[in-house]
Parts: structure tokens; C-alpha cells; sequence
């Protein structure tokens, strides 16, 4: 199993819960990911990427900060954790350093 | 914002907390009606509602529903619940090649149930989408005499007022005329041959559904020359143009006004008219017998009963009715009265006229065979899965007794095999649905016929479907799993067993001699269908109908002119006028006898009116005597005194036969009186008997007079080899000559004799689909079995082959067993077949003889495709090195 790979879509997610700090959980994740990628994306898709992050240890969570607008209910709050981050940066550099290197193409 | 505005769909939300995983329900509940919440304030209620119920949809996967999650707590036996899911999947995984047997065979099976109960649901629902459709009756006459009785669904013109009048039961009286082959003049460019067309009053409007787009169609129908289209006649006619108020030539002689527009009908309508015209007869002929109670011409009459009346409790009436207008004559032994039919009837009983006008009336024994040979190819596919997984038990052993021994219960374990074999069933339904979704585009072509799927996906529908899936799941799943599931753990875990016990394997023979039993029945069926096919095809009719077109003329009375045209065309070998082709439903009927034509001995006799030419044409046999000729009744005129007008005429075999005219020489100079102006006949000569109709019917007697009016069918022998197209060009460029104001058509007889068997050749092509598809199931099946028996024996063939055993007797011990088993079938479908069969061919006056052939081939055929199928096993495991096998003993 490849539980240490980080996917494209996993990635951009994970980007997003660093983005929107403290308040990340399922619809704030969804909101920054609308907004900065210009793309729809569904409720349910957000949440199975979460969870899938947590369990491979690229996030931790806790529940809290019910609302009234959410009829009393707990949200689960996402966390980048260092690996999570590590893993993030490494990818960063790992992917300009292949960019630097890639001949530049006028069009 | 009041509370009101906050409400998410209920059913949507309590449906979400039924299948989410508890550990997750409150973040992402609570996500979902905060989003909701939202969404209220940003696109309104309405969408907000639609986009939370989208969401929960979404919600729907394998991460969120509860009981997949690997994560999910719990003890042992939770776990064995949980994860049933999981082992099933994973199991039909591995078993990849008998999963696939599994779901082949029963996605075939449930294909064939669909698309067959879908056909015969659009038969049976033939005008029940009518309101009124249970109390519309038509009206249908008898007329009887001593040995015969013939059914017609048209009644004398004066019938439906009589009805009216005197009976209080009948709440709507209305009639229906139809008309085909009329000409209709748009303008001098644009004409049409139209058929369909309904004469009707207005009551027709308020018996059947009809709807109404446009225009005031019951005044319409009250007045004369008014016409309502359907929509799409319409917009033939006129295009985009508006149609209401145009006008039309109908017939060269009469100008029809469209007053109306129709909803186009469904098909499932024996009147599937495409325009009503009003009802005022023209014709001279017809309004000269709107009082005449002895004559019928086409007319039909519908009512309506009130409700609660039983239909049955108005005939002694209606026969007092006939009984004063028809029945008052004491000569005639003929008796005429009438009974009322149901509407809904009309499809499903040829005996009246084949249904009606327009659509032939289906015999619902074709209804009860198709469906019974769905439920066998079902019945089929259920025998395979409980014979491959019966079989495959056996490897499940172990299985069984490792989860026996943590602790599965029994009722666990059952829980486990139905679920398989569920799973496997809704998915092999899944593809049953989609193949026959796209296969019935295919079948109505076959059958030409516009069955829909729709019925399908309506609630009915989907949960018979859904019933008839849980019904075939338990009787495919509940064998196996009970048999599975009572394994001794003890004993299962330590011997490496895989035997079986006896009386599962004399089930699994048992049943797979039902499933050849089937086939080998369905074999035969077939090829003794196909012969009777073929024979229809091939049989000679006693004629010639080689490269013969038959032309319509208009009336007789520019026949000479037409020949004279045609004269040019040098690929016409020869032209005779008549009124029908040899094989035609042209033709009349009428009695004869010697001397009174009230006697009640007379005899029917079939008429055709036919020149000199017409023996020629086609070839007709002389027995004795001479053929007629064109003077023998052209010199007939109503100057002559009428006893002095005999014509002179030839008959065939059968007519001297049931008249007693001893030998074809003896009969010649005969006379005898036949219905047609009371004109006696000499015989001048006589022919060998010819097919008059379909091989359906048994020869009739046959008189073929020249007599000239009605001869208004020209048949054109065209020379073998012609240039095809400019024939036909030129032909048509004669007749369009000869009659400017009529349109041109014409048949190539062949193809119209071929029309008679149409309905059985198609309905034949649908047998022969699924018979081979049973066919491909059984096989399956037997493959599928044959698999497993050569790998419980693979030790036994490695030892065999040590011990000096050749290959061809190793496959020939592994193919025996289940030769003998399809012998056995053999030997029990032989019998069937051939009572089902020869009861078929009772169907037709000529049918061939089932030949001891048949059943040879067929079962050689059988053998041969049993053991191709076995075979494949049974080689690759006599050819298996037995160092192999024996390796790890």
C-alpha cells in the first residue's frame, strides 16, 4: 500500500486545510478550495479526502466548536501535522527543482 | 427568518442518518445543515432543498456508509457481520470465472423474462388505456348454418340505431368505418395514397380516448365532408403550414375539410386510425343498404354498456332483434345475430376476421408459449446456479469450518451464502435491464412491432421486477446456502475432503437432465419449426408466381387501354387481368349447389374472375377439357334472357370433388347454380388444384369464370433477366398514363405470398433467439460442472495416467458421465417435442410430417455440443503432467 503517497487531489486539499488554519473542517475547506481553484467540488468528496489524509498521518483532528447553525453539532477540526507538512515541501521542492530543469518552451 | 425556512427534507435527512457510519454522523450531518443553512440565505428554499438532498446522495459511498469501515470498532462477531460485505466481494474476485458463469447465465435468463414479459404486456394491453375500456363492447355477427359458422366484426347499417333505440342498457351507440388505399390530392403535386382512415360519428369521440388538440371535433364529426388529422398526418400533409380549415381532394371527387387535430394514437390500438372522417356515406352502394339488415359491408358498431351490466345478458335480446330483420326468411337455412365483444378482447382472437381491419389480432397461445419459454430459460439459469454453487460448495469446506469454529452460527452463515447469491443476482439484473433497454430496439424490429421499456420503470413494474429477483434469489440462494452452511467443522477442518455427499450429486445430475431435457425439447422445436419455415417458403403452390408484379386497376373499364399502353415494353412477357392473384384474399366466396341455392347441402366455392390469359400467366395445369376463354361469358348481356346466361368456366379438382362430378372427364359439360346473380356454370374444363390461400388453409373448391367487370388486378409476367428498374419505370409511366389522377402501386407476388406467413416467421425468429439462448445456458452450465468434476478428480486422472492410462480413454471417462445424463435427457425430450410439435403443425392445412430424422440429428447435434463443451475440460486435464497432481501427496 502506498499509505505514504500524497495525491494530486489529497494535496490540493491538504493546501487548503494549512490555508484556512484553525477553522478547517468541511465547509471551509470547500469554500478556499472554490474559490482558489475555480472548481466545483462536492461536500462528500471534501470529507472522504479529509479523512483519507488523517489516516495516512497527514492531518490530525478534534471535534469541536458546535454552532447554533448547525443544530448543536461538533465539527471535526483538520490540522496539518509536521509530517503532513514535511511531506508537503518536499513536493514543493521536488517539483521546481524538476521545473528549473525542464526546458523553457515559447509558444 | 422564521423556523419554517430551515427545514431540510425530512425523508432525505432521516434517510442519511439510516446509512451513515455512527462515528461520522455528527460532523458531516452537521456540515450538511450548516451548508443548507447557507444555501437558503444565498439561492432560496427551494434549490437549497434540492442541493442538500444532492449532497446527501453524494454522501452515499463506500467511505461513509456504515459497516464498510475498516476502522469500525467492535467484537468478533460484529466483525464477521460487518465484513460479509467485504468476504463476498473479495470471494466473487477470486472465483472470477465462476462469478462470470453465475451472472452470464442469470443475466440471460432475466433478459429473456424482461424483454418477453414486456412483449407480452404490450399484447395484453392492446386499447386498455381507454377510460371506458371495460364496458366498450363491439359489436360482432354470426352467421350460422347447419356445419358452419363464420365471424365477422362488421354488421348491417341499420344495427347501431336499432340499438339504440331499444336498448336502455346500452349507454353509447357509435360506429367505425374503415377505408384504405384512397387517393388524397393536396394539390395536383403533392398526392397520397393514405390508409387508415376511420369513418366514424361523433358518439366515436366519447366511446375512445381520443384527445382533441385543436378545432371542435364532435361538431366536426356531425357534419359531412369533415376531416380531423392526427399530428403527425398533419404535418405530412401541410408541413408547417396551419392545417386547420384547409381543404383536400379525397378520392378525385370530393373535397374534405380539416376541422380538427388529433393526438397521434398509441400503438397499442386495434384502430390506430391517423384520420377521422365524418361519416356520411357517398358511395351509392352504401347508402342505397343503410336499411338493409342483410347486408354487412365493413361497418362496425361500438357501445358502451352502463356499468354493472353483464355483457352476456343482452344477447338473447339481440338475437330477437336479427331474429325480426334477417331471420324472417324460412327458405334460407342461414341464421344471422350478433354478440358483443369485449374491447379488450379484440387483440387476443383471431377467430373474428384476424382482430379487425388494421391490426392482426395475436393468439394468446403464442402469449402463454413465449412465456412459458422465458420461465424455463430463467428456470435454466437458476439450475446452473444452483448446480455451480452446489459443486463449488465442496471447495468451501474449509471455509465453513474455520468460521464455525470462531464462532459463526448457522443462520450467520446462510446470512453470508444469500447474500452471494443476491449480490450476484442484482448485479446479473443490472445488466439484464441494460441489455434488454438496448436489445428491444431489436426485437421490435424483429417482431415490427413498438413495444416500450417504459413500463418498466414504473412503479408497477419495478417492483415486480424487484419481486420476481427476491423470488428467483431465494430459489436459486436457499439450496446452496442450507447445504453450505450444515458442513460438521470437525470434520471439514481435518480432512482434506471434497467429496460430496450423495444426494447432492444426484440432485445436480437430476437437475442438469432437467436442463438438457429443455434444450433438447426446445432443439427439436426448432428444427421442426424451421422446416415447416422452410417448407412455406419452398412449397409448391401449384402455380407459377416467378417474377409475376400485380397491379391495381382503377375499376375494369380502361384495362385494354393499360395493355395497349404496356404493349411496348418488350421485357413483359405477358399481361392477364383478374380479380386476384392465385394466392390472394382477393378473392370471393360464394355457395353453389345443383340446383337450389337455399338447399342446406350447398358448398362454398372460392370465385376468381380472371381472363384468358390467366392460366398462361401462371401455369395452370388442365386435366381435362379446354381453359376458358374470354368469349366464354363477354357474350353474356342483359338482353339475353337471364335462364340463358350460362357461363362456361373451369374448376379445379376439389370443387368436382365435393360436388360429386366424379372424373375430371365426367364433369366436363356439367352445370350447377352459384351465388352470383344466381348465374348457373358449365364446366368447360377442369385443373389440378392450386393453393388459393395461405398453407394455413386446406385448397377450397375453386371456379374461375372470365366473366369481365370485376377483373381490376393486372398481372404482369415480366421475361427472366430483365432490366429490373426500367421495367418497373416503364410500367409505371404506362398506368400513371392510363389513369392520370390515380396512384401508382404495385407487388411482386412472391412477396405477398411470403406476407402470409409473415406473423409466424417472425414470431419464429424470436423462438429460435431464445432457444439458443437456453441453449448457451445449458452449455454453460455443463461447462461450468464439468470444470469442477475434472478438478475433484485430478489425483485420480494423475494416478490413471501413472498407472499407463492414454489419453482419449481418460477424456473418455470424464466425458461419459455426463453423456449418459444428456442421453437421459434425450430420451425424455424426445417425447415432448414431438406431441408439442405435432400439435403445433395442426395449425396448418399443410405441414410436413415430423421425420425419425429430426431426432437423430438433433440429438447427435446435442451429444456433439455436450461434448465439445465437456471436452474442453476434460483434454486439458488428461494432458496435465502427472507430476503435477500428484506433487503434493
Amino acid at each position: 500500500m502506498n499509505n505514504d503517497r500524497l495525491g494530486n487531489l489529497e494535496e490540493m486539499i491538504l493546501m487548503m486545510v494549512i490555508l484556512v488554519h484553525e477553522e478547517a473542517y468541511g465547509i471551509t475547506v470547500r469554500k478556499a478550495y472554490q474559490k482558489h481553484y475555480e472548481q466545483e467540488i462536492s461536500l462528500s468528496a471534501i470529507h472522504t479526502v479529509l479523512r483519507r489524509l488523517e489516516k495516512k498521518g497527514f492531518t490530525k483532528s478534534v471535534l469541536g466548536g458546535e454552532s447554533q447553525e448547525r443544530g448543536g453539532r461538533r465539527k471535526r477540526l483538520y490540522q496539518v501535522t509536521p509530517y503532513g507538512y514535511k511531506k508537503l515541501t518536499e513536493m514543493q521542492e521536488q517539483r521546481s527543482k524538476i521545473w528549473s530543469i525542464i526546458p523553457k518552451l515559447k509558444f | 427568518m422564521t423556523k419554517q425556512e430551515f427545514k431540510v427534507p425530512v425523508w432525505a435527512d432521516r434517510f442519511f442518518r439510516w446509512f451513515c457510519a455512527p462515528e461520522l454522523l455528527e460532523e458531516i450531518q452537521g456540515d450538511l445543515h450548516e451548508t443548507f443553512k447557507e444555501n437558503v440565505r444565498e439561492i432560496g428554499l427551494k434549490q437549497a432543498r434540492k442541493q442538500f438532498i444532492w449532497d446527501v446522495l453524494y454522501f452515499f459511498n463506500l467511505s461513509t456508509i456504515k459497516g464498510n469501515r475498516s476502522l469500525s470498532p467492535g467484537n468478533f462477531q460484529n466483525m464477521m457481520n460487518n465484513n460479509n460485505f467485504r468476504f463476498i466481494l473479495r470471494r466473487l474476485f477470486r472465483q472470477r470465472l465462476n462469478s462470470s458463469l453465475h451472472i452470464l447465465g442469470l443475466t440471460i435468463g432475466l433478459s429473456v423474462c424482461i424483454l418477453i414479459g414486456l412483449f407480452i404486456h404490450y399484447e395484453l394491453s392492446f386499447d386498455t388505456y381507454h377510460e371506458k375500456a371495460a364496458q366498450i363492447y363491439r359489436v360482432n355477427q354470426i352467421w350460422e348454418e347447419p356445419g358452419e359458422r363464420f365471424l365477422d366484426y362488421s354488421t348491417p347499417a341499420p344495427l347501431p340505431q336499432a340499438l339504440r333505440d331499444q336498448f336502455p342498457e346500452i349507454e353509447m351507440v357509435g360506429i367505425a368505418y374503415p377505408r384504405d388505399d384512397k387517393v388524397i390530392e393536396i394539390n395536383p403535386q403533392k398526392r397520397f395514397k393514405q390508409n387508415h382512415i376511420l369513418m366514424v360519428d361523433d358518439n366515436f369521440l366519447d366511446i375512445f380516448d381520443i384527445k382533441v388538440l385543436r378545432g371542435n371535433g364532435h361538431e366536426a364529426m356531425r357534419n359531412p365532408n369533415q376531416v380531423l388529422l392526427t399530428e403527425s398526418l398533419a404535418k405530412t400533409y401541410y408541413g408547417r403550414e396551419d392545417p386547420i380549415g384547409k381543404t383536400f381532394q379525397y378520392e378525385n371527387d370530393q373535397t374534405m375539410t380539416v376541422a380538427g387535430i388529433i393526438e397521434d394514437l398509441p400503438s397499442n390500438t386495434h384502430l390506430p386510425a391517423e384520420m377521422l372522417m365524418s361519416y356520411f356515406p357517398i358511395s351509392p352502394w352504401v347508402t342505397g343498404n343503410s336499411d338493409n339488415w342483410g347486408m354487412t359491408f365493413g361497418l362496425s358498431t361500438f357501445v358502451v354498456l352502463k356499468e354493472g351490466i353483464e355483457y352476456t345478458s343482452l344477447h338473447t335480446s339481440i338475437r330477437d332483434l336479427y331474429d325480426t330483420h334477417i331471420n324472417d326468411d324460412s327458405d334460407d337455412p342461414e341464421l344471422a345475430y350478433a354478440e358483443l365483444q369485449p374491447l379488450t378482447n379484440i387483440h387476443l382472437n383471431p377467430e373474428v376476421d384476424g382482430g379487425g381491419e388494421w391490426v392482426q389480432a395475436i393468439n394468446p397461445v403464442w402469449l402463454w408459449f413465449f412465456g412459458g419459454i422465458s420461465l424455463l430459460v430463467l428456470l435454466l439459469a437458476c439450475i446452473n446456479f444452483i448446480n455451480l454453487s452446489t459443486a463449488q460448495a465442496l471447495t468451501r469446506v474449509k471455509e465453513v469450518g474455520i468460521r464455525k469454529a470462531i464462532g459463526a452460527g448457522r443462520g450467520q452463515l446462510m446470512r453470508q451464502f444469500l447474500g452471494e447469491a443476491f449480490l450476484l443476482i442484482a448485479i446479473a439484473s443490472v445488466f439484464a435491464f441494460i441489455i434488454s433497454h438496448i436489445s428491444l430496439p431489436y426485437i421490435n424490429n424483429l417482431l415490427d412491432k413498438d413495444i416500450s421499456s417504459g413500463v418498466l420503470f414504473s412503479v408497477g413494474g419495478l417492483s415486480l421486477f424487484l419481486g420476481f429477483i427476491l423470488f428467483t434469489g431465494l430459489l436459486t440462494g436457499v439450496y446452496p446456502a442450507w447445504l453450505i452452511s450444515r458442513f460438521q467443522p470437525a470434520l471439514s477442518i481435518k480432512a482434506n475432503h471434497v467429496t460430496g455427499d450423495k444426494n447432492s450429486n444426484f440432485l445436480r445430475k437430476g437437475l442438469v437432465v432437467t436442463q438438457f431435457t429443455i434444450s433438447a425439447a426446445l432443439l427439436v422445436a426448432l428444427i421442426i419449426m424451421s422446416q415447416q419455415m422452410e417448407f412455406f417458403h419452398n412449397q409448391n403452390l401449384g402455380f407459377d408466381k416467378e417474377n409475376v408484379i400485380t397491379v391495381r386497376m382503377r375499376g375494369h373499364q380502361k384495362n385494354q387501354v393499360f395493355k395497349s399502353e404496356i404493349a411496348s415494353i418488350p421485357q413483359i412477357d405477358q399481361v392477364s387481368f383478374a380479380l386476384a392473384a392465385p394466392a390472394s384474399e382477393s378473392s370471393w366466396t360464394t355457395r353453389m349447389h345443383e340446383t337450389d341455392l337455399n338447399d342446406p347441402g350447398r358448398k362454398e366455392v372460392r370465385l376468381i374472375w380472371a381472363d384468358e390469359n390467366y392460366d398462361d400467366i401462371y401455369n395452370l395445369k388442365l386435366l381435362a377439357g379446354r381453359y376458358t376463354e374470354n368469349r366464354d361469358t363477354n357474350s353474356i348481356s342483359a338482353s339475353i334472357p337471364e335462364e340463358q346466361q350460362i357461363p362456361r368456366v373451369m374448376v379445379n379438382e376439389q370443387l368436382i370433388k365435393v360436388m360429386g362430378f366424379g372424373t375430371p372427364e365426367e364433369a366436363l359439360g356439367k352445370r350447377f347454380l352459384f351465388g352470383f346473380n344466381n348465374w348457373t356454370a358449365e364446366i368447360v374444363g377442369v385443373i389440378a388444384d392450386f393453393n388459393i390461400s395461405s398453407l394455413h388453409e386446406a385448397i377450397e373448391p375453386l371456379l374461375i369464370s372470365p366473366y369481365f367487370r370485376y377483373q381490376r388486378e393486372a398481372s404482369i409476367k415480366l421475361k427472366a433477366g430483365s432490366e429490373l428498374p426500367q421495367t418497373l419505370a416503364a410500367i409505371k409511366s404506362s398506368w400513371e398514363k392510363t389513369f392520370p389522377d390515380g396512384i401508382y402501386e404495385f407487388h411482386f407476388l412472391e412477396k405477398t405470398i411470403e406476407r402470409y406467413y409473415e406473423s409466424e416467421s417472425r414470431l419464429y425468429g424470436l423462438f429460435k433467439i431464445f432457444a439458443g439462448l437456453a441453449m448457451l445456458i445449458s452449455c454453460l452450465g455443463l461447462w461450468g460442472l464439468a470444470t469442477f468434476a475434472t478438478v475433484q478428480r485430478t489425483k485420480e486422472i494423475g494416478i490413471r495416467k501413472v498407472l499407463g492410462a492414454s489419453v482419449s480413454r481418460l477424456v473418455t471417462l470424464l466425458s461419459k458421465d455426463f453423456l449418459i445424463l444428456v442421453g437421459i435427457s434425450f430420451l425424455l425430450a424426445a417425447p415432448i417435442a414431438w406431441y408439442g410439435m405435432n400439435k403445433w403443425l395442426q395449425n396448418f392445412a399443410f405441414r410436413i410430417d415430423i421425420q425419425w430424422t429430426v431426432f437423430v440429428a438433433s440429438a447427435l447435434l446435442l451429444v456433439a455440443i455436450a461434448l465439445f463443451t465437456v471436452s474442453f475440460q476434460s483434454i486439458k486435464a488428461a494432458l496435465t503432467h502427472p507430476a503435477k497432481t500428484l506433487r503434493g501427496e
